[in-house]
């Protein structure tokens, strides 16, 4: 009994536009951000593997691999702030929401087989 | 040079007493709301999104980042940079893939995640092993360390030293679990944020408030410019592809460490998860930066005294930040730092103790010997587990740092973050993200991530020329069979790709079955603990 309500309400979660659509931007989201860090690493580390050179140029009394290197601390920094905002500000709420609504469509219909 | 640094102050030893003296009082405290499996390992899940934030970067903020990367800027210079760099991408990674199905699917462990949809008892086995090899590589590199700067900064012997840190990370753990465990965690992130803060405002404030200055003086005092360009030396990496394997490792190492993951459990919900990667990165970076300061401010006021003296033996590079606090601060804010760099490993030692109990008790004693649903009974046996495992693991952490005496810290701990990301991750990410990933794909995965990550070390020029044949004549020694450092680029893509092929080939229609459950669990939360 218990593995059929689960498995309803599976279905009605994962049937349900509106849930799919949630999740795939929030999928969007994540992945996109992903690929941003992953880019901004590789390519600070292949140029400093592959052309230390670059990254040697003075820049005032610096190096540019100095800033770059600190601006890749910062970007993820910013990166994993954009998606808590995101998350817990939008997300999260669209999903509560849309777990009050299928969950209150659930009972109904577990009533209404009741009666 | 005319430093104070070995003797043991009254400032610092009044500051650590006192750090041990609160601490106990919190495990008292803690002692009380810790009796049952939740209450053990997660702090009943009562910890908040900043206080969860402060304690995982109390967890990356060791003695050995601390004092590790400021002495690798003083004397290597940009080098140190690199390793913050790597350490600190694997936050992002975490926050988008790993943070929300771990925090969902799991209870205690990484292990739940990864076995969630999976037969339980050989991925809990498997992943247990491979957590547990993390955590003593981890703690050995922690414990030597600990011996070592507790002899340089206190003068103590490293046998006291290591049974002190042993006898109180036992305390910590065995009575308070987790909510001693991440408190002390937390009191030591802010000692250590605040000291680290003071010493790198001291050193702007010798600058005038100018990096440009402090940069110029680096290569003036030192007249090394090449303190500034980056340069990989060979103790880095061997090569273009080896720097590329390193950075894999020190980025999805984090996603993989058994004692960060687990701190996940001990926040109500995703939401708070989120909060504390988010808190964690901007802590770690924060300080990242401040190291990083203060390790071109050694390099510009204290090197070639601090190098002299390395030379002569007695000091290492370790103390470049010490020898600057005590040029800037005195002796008092010298005897802050040391007793902070004390209570930095203790905090630390404790967090990889949990751990490594939790995977003993949790994954291998309540998942793998034991069979049947958890009871109430059941749970005490659990926490008993857990309390023998406790202290079985900091009474070998103690042997084994005696044993390992002379092994290298920063190498050990590349090993961990290796281990780490080719055993731990690969399973993690595939049974979270792959529907078709399947038992036999999981446990082959994480054995060959394991396995081929550890004999590639073996067989690198670390510890096949260093160790093997340490004192050999140079004309004599046999080149390493595998000639790069970092062993990641290929242990962890074969552990991708055996768990891939080991599915493909052996599809298992239960483990895919089940794939939306865990997605809607995944997303949802509900059903979560």
């Amino acid at each position: 009994m218990k593995e059929e309500v689960q498995q309803e309400r599976e279905e009605r979660f994962l049937h349900d536009p509106e849930f799919l659509r949630v999740i795939k931007t929030r999928n969007t989201i994540a992945y996109t951000l992903t690929a941003l860090i992953l880019i901004c690493y590789f390519a600070f580390v292949a140029l400093l593997a592959y052309n230390p050179a670059l990254l040697a140029q003075q820049t005032g009394n610096a190096t540019l691999g100095i800033p770059l290197g600190i601006g890749v601390i910062i970007i993820a920094c910013i990166l994993t702030g954009i998606y808590v905002f995101w998350a817990n500000k939008h997300y999260d709420n669209q999903l509560a929401q849309l777990r009050a609504r299928l969950e209150k469509a659930a009972s109904s219909t577990t009533e209404a087989n009741q009666q | 040079m005319n430093t104070t640094i070995g003797q043991a102050h009254g400032i610092s030893i009044a500051f650590f007493v006192g750090f041990v003296l609160v601490t106990l009082a919190i495990t008292y405290w803690a002692a009380k709301r810790t009796k049952t499996t939740s209450e053990f390992y997660a702090a009943d899940r009562s910890v908040t999104g900043l206080q969860n934030g402060l304690a995982l970067a109390g967890d990356f903020m060791s003695a050995a980042s601390f004092l590790g990367i400021a002495g690798l800027v003083a004397t290597g210079g940009y080098n140190g940079l690199i390793y913050s760099v790597g350490y600190l991408v694997g936050w992002p990674i975490v926050m988008f893939l790993i943070a929300e199905p771990l925090r969902n699917l799991g209870k205690y462990t990484f292990a739940d995640a990864v076995a969630y949809r999976l037969k339980k008892r050989p991925v809990r086995a498997a992943a247990a092993l491979s957590s547990i090899i993390t955590v003593v590589i981890y703690l050995i590199a922690q414990m030597v360390g600990a011996g070592s700067l507790i002899k340089l900064m206190f003068g103590l012997p490293f046998e006291s030293a290591l049974i002190i840190v042993g006898a109180l990370m036992i305390a910590y753990v065995l009575f308070g679990g987790m909510l001693a465990t991440t408190w002390v965690q937390i009191i030591k992130a802010v000692l250590l944020l605040g000291g680290a803060t003071l010493l790198a405002i001291l050193v702007l404030y010798h600058f005038g408030w100018s990096y440009n200055a402090l940069f110029a003086e680096v290569v003036h005092f030192t007249g090394k410019p090449e303190l500034l360009q980056p340069q990989l030396s060979a103790s880095v990496a061997t090569s273009p592809l080896d720097v590329m394997s390193l950075a894999l490792s020190l980025m999805f190492g984090t996603a993989g460490l058994p004692h960060v993951l687990m701190r996940f459990y001990t926040v109500p919900h995703a939401r708070e998860a989120r909060k504390s990667v988010f808190f964690a990165t901007g802590f770690i970076s924060y300080f990242y930066i401040l190291t990083f300061t203060i390790g071109y401010g050694a390099a510009a006021l204290v090197a070639p005294k601090l190098l002299a003296a390395v030379e002569k033996g007695g000091l290492t590079s370790n103390m470049a930040a010490p020898l600057l606090a005590e040029i800037l601060g005195g002796p008092p804010f010298l005897g802050f730092l040391s007793a902070v760099a004390f209570a930095t490993i203790l905090a630390v030692v404790a967090g990889l103790t949990l751990a490594g109990a939790s995977a003993l008790s949790h994954d291998l004693y309540a998942g793998v010997i034991r069979k049947g649903e958890p009871t109430e009974k059941s749970g005490k046996d659990e926490v008993r587990v857990a309390k023998i495992a406790t202290i079985v693991l900091g009474v070998l952490a103690v042997v084994l740092g005696f044993s390992f005496k002379n092994v290298n810290v920063a190498f050990m701990v590349g090993l961990a973050f290796a281990v780490a990301a080719s055993a731990n991750f690969p399973a993690l990410l595939m049974s979270v993200f792959w529907k078709k990933f399947t038992t036999n794909g999981a446990v082959a995965s994480i054995l060959t991530g394991l396995i081929l990550s550890v004999i590639l070390i073996v067989l690198s020029p670390t510890v096949w020329v260093s160790v093997f044949q340490a004192g050999v004549d140079p004309s004599l020694i046999s080149p390493a069979p595998f000639p790069m450092k970092s062993p990641a680029i290929f242990s962890m893509s074969a552990a991708f790709a055996v768990g891939i092929i080991v599915s493909i080939l052996k599809p298992e229609k239960e483990a895919a079955d089940n794939f939306d459950t865990e997605l809607l669990r995944t997303y949802t939360g509900v059903g979560a603990e």
